[in-house]
């Protein structure tokens, strides 16, 4: 038991890694520049002058730690010198050694020289670079800029690889890897402070995922309360399908030869096939709209979120009647997947001699369906149930799109809106966090409560 | 003797506003609505109906809620609004006349000769939360964190760049001197609307009077060269000073309550405040609570307005409102309105293209010509904008006396179109029906791309339908979608055919110079079209000057003419707001100018409230 | 009895629902266009809704004398019917000029079935068109993620934890290539250069495979490690099961522009999980079958046997399952749209009509109708899988 206790936790730690790396992906790797999207996002533009643009771009992009190497690796070519790469958080020698680096190929195209100056600086040099080309900015720059800030052994190095690009073409077809100790998945992983940038992270081991950037708030802090309400939907409808499936399953295999019962699984799967967005709709635009029926609100309800969960837990049930809808549109479909599933496998299940055996005992039909027999389809009812979790996270969204819930999918729904990728990296990491776990759970339950898995695991193992 | 002029702040509007005036606008007998030229005032009801709520709050519908409450480092327009609430600023924008008033301050600043010295003269009756009188200490402060290095407001650095100085007049308890650093036409709108701190609360340690506005000037000063600043910084920028009630305070007759993120701001309004005594019609307050509730949905922010659960909104959707209108409990309940703003919608049409060979077409006057004559105006107001929204001639709002109605619409013409094209040679046709021509040597179709935005869904309805227009005349469009910045980087670094937008502007004059002055084209700035030439430059210039109006009018008019000779942009239609406000209130009045509504104003009918003893 | 059973479980409802609406979406542009199918004019046949640019220059002359065939609706999805916009029903009053150029009420031949949307673009033609659409989309998707699926649950159904074992010095020059090209990518931007180096680095790496394969170099050759591939493939069906769908999507349509490929991409990338463990499960269960046996017995080896041999016998679950998926992915692409994160928002889809008419609900034609057709496509899907699983049993 303690072994494949160790061995599923290592598995899970395994994936868990996967699910940070995947989620610093999608927070990276942008179709833009970040320090940039910030800026047009909160109307800096209208600052006219384009030395204002340049200063405000300067500065967000320190506070960012945009400066810094994505990795702990990086792969550059041998040509470039080591000062180059560590250079402290200077973003300006970064962009004047990639430049020189790049002006003494002829053959240098002009998109790259534009991405690596859009991503290391702002647009006022993108604009020079056009202008008069890579070593005339290379040179206007040395010129415009105080000499005293740049040091010795910078200088000399970036002499070196200019007479290196000349004589030694060849280096730069020679891959090195680099170890960079500073980096920005280590930042943003373990968390650190980064001198001279104001750059301040706890790292997402201690649940920051780092600011929004449309909102400039803590990602954490934002995301914690719709993430627990969402969660809370999902465990509901998890915990009441649940039973009810057992119940509904149990009913319809009992009741199988009455004509109810004939004509409930096409009804059950073609209302498992509307669309939830669709039926989200209908259920509004009867249940809780002034002109048809009006029985059921349609606002969001509003949570208490400020002292802690207590409070919040409360102001959710005492506001109950807004959470009908959603429920229902979020649970039915797993209600009749699982209520389906417990009536085929009962049906199965009925088919086994030993049913025979009981009957034959003389055991009520009722007792053999409900206690005999559903005894054995749990745990296979329980894993799928688990499976479906998931889905309900991801039902959110259409759930919170349709009835304003403040849960996660609004949360996603609205930094989807804003391209808001720390936000969106954030609840990524989250529900795949959180679902990986429940499938941890449910693998350690389900070996517990069935013998068969438990056995079989024990021959391996002995 | 002081005309100010306030920094006319462009504002994209990335939730397109369409529609309606107030003519049609049903008067009713209940209503005694008064309308003067720049607002409408809303008359008390004559009932009072017995579902209303009694309660002397006001619920006011928001589609965002603000990015923080941060004196200082925040940028979205909601704070904004809501600032009006919560803080007093030394100079404020009179909504009512849409000029710039005094706010704390007892009188316009006194300018010294050079026009860099602005001396302010503080009210006696302004008192902070603790009682404290304000003093120039707090004004002096407050600049002083708005250019600290160290403060997170990169959006505003540029503007307190101007600032080199602020100091304590010798000799006056109540005067504050503040030293520009060049002559600048928004040297005294710059303090309009901006809030002033407490030096006391935000900075018990008084840290900041260590340091110098020369040190903040200097741009080799380093804030982590300094222990105590930095640290002083950091936990000012921290995020309780722009979510916790504890640590936000301002001088405004309300004070944030609670914010529940994602869903609604609560302000309460302070007990024994200044304003209560105050005879400005701006300062007064009457509601006991402001109730902010973000709710982005169209269709469940009607249901809810049909169930009355919000006393207002400014953001309402113009068919959503049309619709309610429609509804007899709704008129019963509400007062529903399109006011006219100050903005407008077009389709810039590049003019010096660079890049896109196609585009060439664009830098003949006759084409821009013929495809302003294609552009279904009227059928778009018609359709998308239910009729709600007028057509303009230019940038200048209708209802401003700057308006030049000396110009005449261009209306939907395909056959003046098609005879405008067969004249300039754009007579050969493609075999898939699109017009071509030789242009130096090169073969060029005309088939332009039309940028817009993805915000709402009436840009990809109008898009369509310009589409389908211009098809007729042998000009084939492709629509692209984008998102704001694409749409900004497209426009800003002129790599578009026609872009679709609209601008937000305000009732103070007009600054010409972001939109279409030539050097705003050459800096990547707003001037997407490439419009302007030595002439129009120089028209522009002295308008930035000028302050006598009679003066002014003319040179306005005289720019109008010319944006309208050169067609760089299609105007569309100019914006209007759409709000709705509960009839249980009386003396809220609606304003052109931003934000359209003073929610402060809101005085619940005296029909409804019963006396109730007070124990 | 095999055989019979085979013919029998194709022969149902369902199926033949599927089978018209692929025929439908295929046939759109046929049945339901405001362009003539066929027209005869001075003795020349043509087919303008084929080329529909080519259409424009003949609106201009005169069609007299000629003879036109036209489709069964006269409305092409998305162009605007000026007489009717602004969200006529399909009982309401629609307009139509008659010859003199006067208002009447539309012909019934005319008339919009299933209504109007604001542009005044009928709704049936948007329906079959967006089926078009939906099922393109969703079509190719599943394509790409059952292949996806076949090939990585194969490959750990195959090898199982510990038989994939490769020579340590080939997996270094694997490696060595693979830094080599990612270096290329990053760092030398120009293609001529780049294209070069790839050629270049891959005839060195085929070389020293050679010198490898060679007897000689047995000694080192042999120095093996294993892959644990099996326990990888785990991990990584792990994270994508674990992520939500709808948020693995949203999450990623953010970085790519919105547009068919991408939906597409992302679909299959993240619908592939399932599936492959279902033809990992049956691998397993297959791989110690005594016909398997034979087959590597008789020297059937590698791709040969698996497509041949291991297929065909897991065919009908992989089957069902991809039924799944495809209903899975039209449900998640109409719920896309229905968000408005989908396809470009120029395309018609069944989800974006919905959405549509949820911002205008007193539309109700706009929502009632592609959900109902979107129901019983799905509903159909899940019958004919339902059914193929009952007659596998």
């Amino acid at each position: 038991m303690m072994s494949r206790l160790i061995k599923r936790f290592l598995q899970t730690l395994v994936s868990l890694l996967l699910l940070v790396l995947f989620s610093f992906f999608l927070s990276r790797v942008l179709p833009g520049d970040p320090a940039k999207y910030i800026l047009t996002f909160n109307n800096s533009q209208v600052v006219s002058s384009a030395e204002g643009r340049a200063k405000c771009y300067e500065q967000q992009y320190r506070q960012m730690g945009l400066h810094l190497p994505f990795f702990y690796f990086s792969l550059e070519s041998i040509l470039l010198p080591d000062s180059f790469i560590h250079l402290p958080d200077n973003d300006f020698k970064f962009l004047l050694c990639s430049l020189s680096y790049y002006s003494g190929s002829p053959r240098l195209s002009y998109s790259l020289a534009k991405k690596i100056v859009a991503n290391k600086e702002n647009e006022f040099l993108v604009a020079s670079f056009q202008r008069v080309g890579v070593s005339r900015a290379v040179d206007d720059l040395l010129a415009n800029r105080d000499v005293t800030e740049i040091d010795e052994k910078f200088l000399i190095d970036l002499s070196q690889l200019k007479s290196d690009h000349e004589n030694q073409y060849w280096k730069r077809w020679i891959p090195s890897i680099r170890w960079n100790a500073e980096n920005q998945f280590h930042l943003w992983c373990f968390g650190g402070r980064l001198d001279g940038s104001g750059f301040v992270s706890k790292g997402i081991v201690r649940g920051d995922f780092g600011k929004s950037w449309t909102r400039g708030g803590d990602v954490f802090e934002m995301v914690k309360f719709p993430f627990l309400l969402t969660l809370f939907l999902s465990v509901f409808v998890l915990l009441v399908t649940f039973p009810l499936a057992l119940i509904t399953g149990g009913w319809l295999v009992f009741y199988q030869r009455k004509w109810y019962a004939k004509i409930q699984k096409p009804l059950f799967i073609f209302t498992y096939s509307i669309p939830t967005f669709w039926m989200g709709t209908a259920l509004l635009l009867f249940f809780a709209n002034p002109r048809m029926l009006d029985w059921l609100p349609s606002a969001s309800p509003v949570l208490e979120t400020k002292n802690g969960f207590g409070s919040w837990f409360l102001s959710l049930v005492s506001q109950a009647e807004y959470l009908i809808i959603p429920l229902f549109t979020l649970g039915y479909s797993t209600l009749i997947y699982l209520s389906q599933m417990v009536f085929e496998l009962l049906k199965d299940e009925l088919q086994k001699p030993y049913v025979l055996t009981l009957r034959a005992v003389g055991s009520s039909e009722r007792k053999i369906i409900f206690y005999y027999s559903m005894k054995n389809i749990l745990v296979p009812v329980i894993v799928s149930g688990m499976s479906v979790f998931p889905l309900l996270l991801g039902g959110s969204v259409i759930i919170d799109f349709l009835f304003t819930m403040p849960g996660m999918g609004s949360s996603m729904l609205q930094a989807c809106d804003q391209k808001d990728f720390p936000v969106i990296s954030g609840i990524l990491f989250v529900s795949g966090l959180v679902t990986m776990l429940s499938f941890a759970l449910t693998d350690l339950f389900t070996s517990q409560v069935n013998p068969l898995i438990r056995q079989s695991n024990f021959k391996k193992n002995g | 003797m002081l005309r100010t002029m306030k920094k006319i702040n462009l504002v994209l509007l990335v939730h397109l506003s369409l529609f309606l005036t107030l003519s049609c606008g049903s008067k009713k007998k209940v209503d005694v609505t008064v309308e003067s030229g720049n607002y409408i005032e809303l008359g008390a009801p004559s009932v009072f109906l017995d579902s209303w709520s009694k309660e002397n709050e006001v619920v006011i519908h928001e589609l965002n809620e603000p990015d923080n409450l941060h004196p200082c480092n925040g940028t979205s327009q909601v704070r904004s609004e809501m600032f009006l609430y919560l803080h007093g600023s030394l100079l404020r924008t009179d909504l009512r006349s849409g000029t710039v008033q005094p706010g704390i301050c007892k009188s316009m600043p006194e300018i010294s000769k050079d026009q860099l010295d602005l001396i302010f003269d503080l009210r006696e009756d302004i008192k902070w939360d603790d009682n404290t009188l304000i003093s120039p200490d707090d004004v002096i402060f407050t600049v002083k964190v708005a250019k600290n290095p160290g403060t997170n407001n990169a959006a505003f650095k540029p503007y307190f760049d101007l600032v080199e100085k602020v100091e304590r007049v010798p000799n006056s308890a109540t005067k504050v001197l503040i030293r520009m650093k060049k002559v600048y036409v928004q040297n005294v709108a710059l303090w309009a609307d901006y809030p002033i701190i407490q030096k006391s609360f935000y900075d018990p340690k008084n840290v900041l009077d260590q340091f110098s506005f020369e040190q903040f000037n200097d741009t080799n000063f380093h804030v982590d060269q300094f222990n105590d600043l930095n640290e002083w910084s950091t936990n000012f920028n921290s995020p309780p000073y722009g979510f916790d009630a504890k640590l936000i305070s301002g001088l405004g007759p309300y004070r944030l309550k609670e914010w529940q993120q994602g869903q609604l701001l609560v302000f309460e309004k302070k007990k024994n405040h200044w304003s209560d005594k105050s005879k400005v019609y701006a300062e007064k307050s009457y509601p006991n609570k402001l109730i902010f509730k973000v709710n982005k949905d169209a269709i469940s922010t009607q249901l809810a307005f049909l169930k009355q659960e919000f006393d207002a909104s400014t953001s309402l959707s113009s068919r959503g409102l049309i619709e309610m209108k429609s509804d007899s409990m709704f008129n019963q309940n509400y007062h529903g309105r399109f006011v006219d703003v100050y903005g407008y919608t077009f389709i810039a049409l590049n003019t010096k293209p660079e890049l896109s060979n196609n585009a060439l077409a664009l830098s003949e006057l006759e084409v821009r010509k013929a495809l302003a004559s294609l552009t279904p105006v009227q059928p778009i107001i018609d359709v998308v904008c239910k009729g709600v929204n007028k057509p303009v001639v230019g940038p200048v709002a209708r209802m401003k006396g700057s308006y030049n109605s000396d110009l005449h619409l261009i209306l939907l013409d395909v056959k003046k179109a098609n005879e405008i094209f067969d004249a300039a040679k754009w007579n050969e046709r493609d075999k898939d029906g699109v017009r071509v021509k030789m242009i130096d040597g090169k073969k060029v179709r005309l088939e332009l791309e039309l940028a817009f935005l993805s915000t709402t869904p009436e840009w990809r309805e109008m898009a369509l339908m310009i589409e389908a227009s211009m098809k007729q005349a042998g000009v084939k469009v492709n629509l692209n979608m984008t998102d704001l910045q694409t749409w900004l980087d497209k426009g800003t670094s002129h790599h578009f055919d026609m872009i679709m937008g609209s601008w937000n502007s305000s009732a103070l004059p007009e600054d010409y110079a972001q939109l279409w002055a030539t050097s705003s084209w050459k800096e990547n700035g707003l001037n997407f079209s490439g419009f302007g030439n030595e002439k129009t430059d120089a028209i522009i210039d002295s308008l930035a000057v000028t302050m006598d109006e009679s003066a002014r009018l003319g040179m306005e008019k005289r720019i109008q003419a010319e944006i309208y000779s050169e067609y760089p942009y299609i105007f569309l239609y100019g914006l209007v707001r759409r709000t709705a406000i509960h009839r249980r209130f009386s003396g809220a009045e609606l304003y052109g100018e931003r934000p359209g509504v003073l929610f402060n104003m809101f005085k619940l009918s005296s029909i409804g409230v019963k006396t109730s003893a007070t124990p | 009895m095999g055989e019979m059973n085979n013919r029998n479980k194709w022969n149902h409802w369902s199926l033949k629902v599927i089978v018209f609406y692929v025929f439908i979406s295929l046939l759109a542009p046929v049945i339901s266009n405001d362009l003539p199918l066929l027209r005869i004019y001075q003795g020349e046949w043509s087919f303008p809704f084929l080329n529909q640019e080519q259409e424009y220059n003949f609106s201009e002359k005169t069609i007299d004398g000629g003879f036109e065939i036209h489709a069964p609706f006269g409305y092409s999805s998305g162009k605007s019917d000026p007489l009717n916009m602004s969200f006529r029903g399909p009982f309401d009053h629609q307009l139509a000029q008659n010859k003199k150029g006067e208002l009447v009420e539309i012909p019934l031949m005319k008339r919009h079935w299933l209504g109007t949307n604001l542009l005044g673009s009928d709704l049936l033609a948007d329906i079959l068109y967006g089926t078009r659409v939906s099922l393109f989309i969703s079509v190719i998707a599943t394509l790409l993620a059952s292949v996806l699926a076949l090939f990585l649950g194969f490959l750990a159904g195959w090898f199982g934890p510990t038989s994939l074992k490769i020579s340590a010095v080939k997996m270094l020059l694997i490696f060595l290539l693979f830094i080599f090209w990612v270096h290329l990518l990053l760092n030398v931007e120009s293609s001529a250069e780049g294209w070069l180096g790839w050629g270049v680095s891959l005839f060195v790496f085929i070389f020293m495979m050679k010198i490898l394969a060679k007897r000689k170099m047995d000694v080192i050759a042999n120095v093996k490690i294993f892959i644990p591939i099996d326990a990888i493939f785990l991990r990584i069906s792990e994270l994508f099961s674990a992520i939500p769908r709808v948020i693995l999507v949203l999450a990623f349509i953010q970085l790519l522009s919105a547009s068919l490929l991408s939906i597409i991409l992302l679909l299959a990338l993240s619908a592939w999980v399932d599936l492959a463990r279902i033809v990992r499960a049956e691998l397993q269960s297959i791989k110690s079958m005594t016909y398997v046996d034979a087959a590597v017995m008789s020297g059937i080896h590698g791709a040969r046997l698996l497509l041949i041999q291991i297929l065909p016998n897991i065919w009908p679950t992989v089957l069902v399952f991809m039924l799944y998926t495809f209903a899975g992915n039209i449900a998640i692409e109409a719920g896309l749209s229905f968000l408005g994160f989908g396809v470009p928002a120029t395309v018609k889809t069944l989800g974006g009509l919905i959405s549509e008419g949820k911002n205008n609900f007193e539309a109700w034609w706009m929502i009632v109708f592609p959900g109902l057709w979107l129901s019983v496509l799905i509903y159909s899907m899940f019958c004919l899988s339902d059914r193929l699983r009952k007659t596998e049993n």
